[in-house]
């Protein structure tokens, strides 16, 4: 891909995820909720821009929808349009003819792969049944300076005149500013205003002195306060308000509504889970990036130059230099290696920071799918999102995609029960999906969240016992019952999944899990609901680990994993039933030796007080004794290879300082291993 | 003698193909913002001898920077070019009566804005 597709793909990524965002928040919005004008036209403006920047690529399809787009936005803005349920189907169907369009781009097809004349005619049969606005100048309804209407845009115009119509009051304040901060100044009363009401216009004022270090404005708006209210809060801030005289326009004559029946549009074609993953995965592998911590990465980079060349200098003189120059030279080095490190974390970190999205994107595309599969089972679900700012590298949030859909969609499927069943229940008939992400620690923790029927253990149980997985009268814990729901080839039957209440191939969403390092843990209550806790690594590329060593072998453990580590006498840990534990305040934790899990010979080193290092993911933890401890470091994670393919817990290696490697250890992949060989108890 | 030009558009990549076509011309200095409020912050320490303007803009319009530019002592000689969208007449025709002097259509030629902008810095 030449790069002017390439920044075309990142650009027009960001765009499609405002007019995601858009429509989210539109299907959201009751009808007279007074921020609509400002989410439609923000809508149009996205809608412009793609417009703009697909014709400027000549991508004469792709800019070709986005203008038939625009003009039904544009409208609706200028209410040509009533905007009903009929008109945001529509709208939706567009936005995602368009993320087709621009992912066929991206991918290096035509935009022309996409038909699109379905959609085009629906918008063109809106738009005729359309009515026309009045013509009439608007100053002869307001009595505003000469000059203002005339440089208002068509749609300010158009705001003008419609809430003129509402008869809501309107006022006016001046102001000015120094102009190096008025647009930060400028904000805060913008901000004000939005909270009650409409900013109509923002009229930069032209100084007749010429003096340019200051800049007036006049701004125009609506609020639904009380008049005393408006004044009094400008006031606050230092502003006399002018309350702006005008005449109401005659009544406007109603408008025909635009049947939303002729608009079920099904442009869609009816989606496996598929075709709705690829709805809500990102279009691109790229991150756009603010210039500023680009500049700030860059500066990084200029200090380790220069700290490097300093490191050069004492290289230099430590060849001629007497023995007591050379003791100071050690220090310098020591002073340099300091800093460099210092400046390294600061590197990492901004690299890092770099590769963060917040989740609240994920969450827009999600919504959207989800509630179109809760459209398609009609049921009356209730979507609810919490946390859309905590942050996550974008490939483990791509990653993150078919797992989070395939629980949501479980969830409206076989969760949430029909209204009738519900009330029966005594439980509210509109069903609850709560999606929450939050960070703890180095870990992401995604939980979904219904309030359904919930998991009947008792006939897990049963089918577990049909499958031998169970003898006949053997007790388990709720937990490990829970786990045979993430067993290959467990709940495929649909028999099964309506009875349980969990769908298919949850074993699928394990796995993915642990490719990316996390887990899943589910918790549930018949009747009352189930939430599936996904817990998953901040970021996938630099990891600080901790160095150990056993049986003469070298390995790092990922320090996010790691909870504590000691120094026990070997009296200290106690067999029972055949496993080693020991008891750290109360509780009991299960202990291994590498050697052990990977099956490798054991150097008898048997020291009388061994290291324990304390592990684990989430609640759980058990120890790996090791025969030593050699300290933090920064390492890089690489893949192993086929030949190491499948060997469970194991993450990959890393180059060490000295050009050795290291292999890095999977903490979730050692206990699903730990499991297997009994030392931890089932559990996912 | 080399010209400033100011270029206020808020889509990254067409204020960069702006740019670009621009760029190619002999003796010209490029300012960009990405928004009207960016664009009165530069008019005065940048002191262009030429404005091109897309109308859309987040913050306040294209015909609000024309209106401010052309009735300011320090700023009515600047040549003004807008860039409308096709169909959007009213915004074209506003910007002409407010005193912008040229306006283009999106998409556009780059050979034609470089001659339109030739012709005003003659």
């Amino acid at each position: 891909m030449d790069q002017s597709l390439r920044d075309f793909v990142s650009e027009a990524e960001d765009i499609l995820d405002n007019l995601e965002e858009s429509i989210s928040l539109l299907m959201d919005l009751s009808p007279d909720d007074h921020r609509k004008p400002d989410i439609i036209n923000a809508f149009f403006r996205h809608a412009h821009s793609l417009k703009g920047l697909s014709g400027m690529l000549n991508l004469t399809n792709l800019s070709g929808l986005a203008h038939h787009f625009e003009s039904l936005l544009d409208s609706i803005r200028l209410d040509k349009i009533p905007l009903n349920e009929g008109v945001i189907e529509v709208l939706s169907g567009g936005v995602q003819l368009i993320v087709k369009m621009v992912r066929s781009v991206a991918s290096g097809e035509s935009d022309a792969a996409v038909d699109v004349t379905f959609f085009i005619e629906e918008l063109e049969n809106l738009e005729s049944g359309g009515v026309s606005s009045h013509d009439e100048d608007l100053s002869v309804y307001l009595n505003v300076p000469e000059g203002i209407t005339s440089v208002l845009s068509e749609y300010e115009e158009h705001r003008f005149r419609d809430n003129i119509r509402k008869k809501v009051p309107f006022y006016s304040v001046e102001c000015s500013f120094p102009i190096e901060t008025f647009d930060v100044q400028l904000k805060e009363i913008t901000e004000l205003i939005k909270e009650g009401g409409e900013l109509l216009t923002t009229l930069p004022q032209t100084d007749s002195g010429g003096d340019s270090s200051s800049i007036g404005f006049f701004l125009y708006f609506t609020s639904r306060d009380e008049e005393s209210a408006v004044i009094n809060s400008f006031m606050d801030i230092g502003l006399d308000l002018v309350t702006v005289e005008y005449r109401t326009s005659p009544e406007a004559a109603p408008k025909p509504e635009v049947g939303a029946s002729a608009l079920s549009v099904s442009i869609m074609e009816d989606g496996g889970s598929d075709v709705l993953e690829e709805e809500v995965r990102g279009v691109s592998n790229t991150v756009r990036v603010d210039i500023q911590k680009l500049d700030y990465l860059m500066n990084l980079v200029g200090e380790l130059v220069i700290l490097r060349s300093g490191l050069a200098g004492i290289a230099e003189r430590t060849g001629t230099g007497s023995e007591t120059e050379i003791s100071s030279l050690v220090l310098e080095i020591e002073k340099s290696s300091v800093l460099i490190e210092r400046k390294l974390v600061d590197l990492r970190d901004a690299v890092m920071d770099i590769r963060m999205v917040p989740m609240g994107q994920l969450f827009n595309r999600l919504q959207r799918v989800s509630k179109k599969i809760a459209r398609e089972t009609g049921k009356n679900i209730r979507i609810e999102f919490h946390g859309g700012e905590t942050e996550l590298d974008k490939m483990i949030m791509e990653e993150m995609v078919s797992p989070l859909l395939h629980i949501v969609r479980n969830s409206i499927d076989h969760g949430i029960e029909s209204a009738e069943d519900r009330e029966a229940k005594r439980k509210n008939p509109e069903g609850l999906i709560r999606l929450s992400a939050y960070q703890q620690g180095s870990h992401v923790v995604l939980e979904v969240e219904d309030d359904g029927r919930g998991i009947d253990l008792a006939q897990v149980m049963n089918i577990a016992r049909e499958r031998g997985l169970v003898q006949g009268d053997e007790v388990l814990s709720e937990d490990e019952i829970l786990s045979f729901l993430f067993l290959p080839g467990f709940s495929t039957k649909v028999t099964v999944s309506e009875v349980s209440g969990r769908g298919v191939g949850m074993d699928v969403v394990k796995r993915e899990l642990e490719e990316i390092g996390g887990t899943v843990e589910v918790n549930t209550t018949l009747d009352v609901g189930t939430r599936m806790v996904l817990t998953l690594p901040i970021t996938l590329a630099i990891l600080q680990a901790l160095m150990i060593k056993s049986s003469e072998n070298l390995y790092a453990i990922p320090m996010g994993a790691v909870k504590e580590t000691l120094q026990i006498p070997r009296k200290q840990i106690k067999t029972i039933e055949g496993r080693e534990i020991i008891t750290l305040r109360d509780t009991m934790i299960p202990l291994f030796s590498l050697e052990k899990i990977f099956d490798l010979p054991v150097q008898d080193v048997e020291s009388s007080e061994p290291y324990i290092v304390i592990i684990g993911i989430g609640t759980r933890a058990m120890g790996i004794l090791v025969d030593d401890l050699l300290g933090n470091q920064d390492v890089v994670i690489k893949p192993l290879g086929e030949a190491f393919e499948g060997i469970e817990g194991l993450a990959g290696a890393a180059e060490l300082g000295d050009q050795s490697t290291v292999l890095v250890l999977d903490v979730g992949g050692l206990m699903m291993e730990a499991v297997r060989l009994g030392a931890l108890d089932r559990k996912v | 003698m080399r010209k400033t030009i100011l270029v206020v558009e808020d889509s990254p990549i067409t204020r960069s193909l702006i740019v670009s076509s621009m760029e190619d011309l002999p003796h010209i200095r490029v300012v960009e913002a990405e928004s009207g409020f960016e664009a009165l912050r530069k008019l005065p320490e940048s002191t262009p001898d030429l404005i091109i303007t897309d109308i859309n803009m987040p913050d306040i319009n294209g015909l609000e920077l024309v209106r401010f530019a052309k009735g300011s002592e320090n700023y009515k000689h600047i040549p003004i070019i807008i860039v409308t969208t096709e169909g959007r007449d009213v915004d074209k025709e506003r910007g002409l009566a407010l005193g912008a002097d040229r306006y283009i259509i999106k998409p556009f030629e780059p050979a034609v804005l470089q001659e339109q902008v030739t012709q005003l810095l003659d």
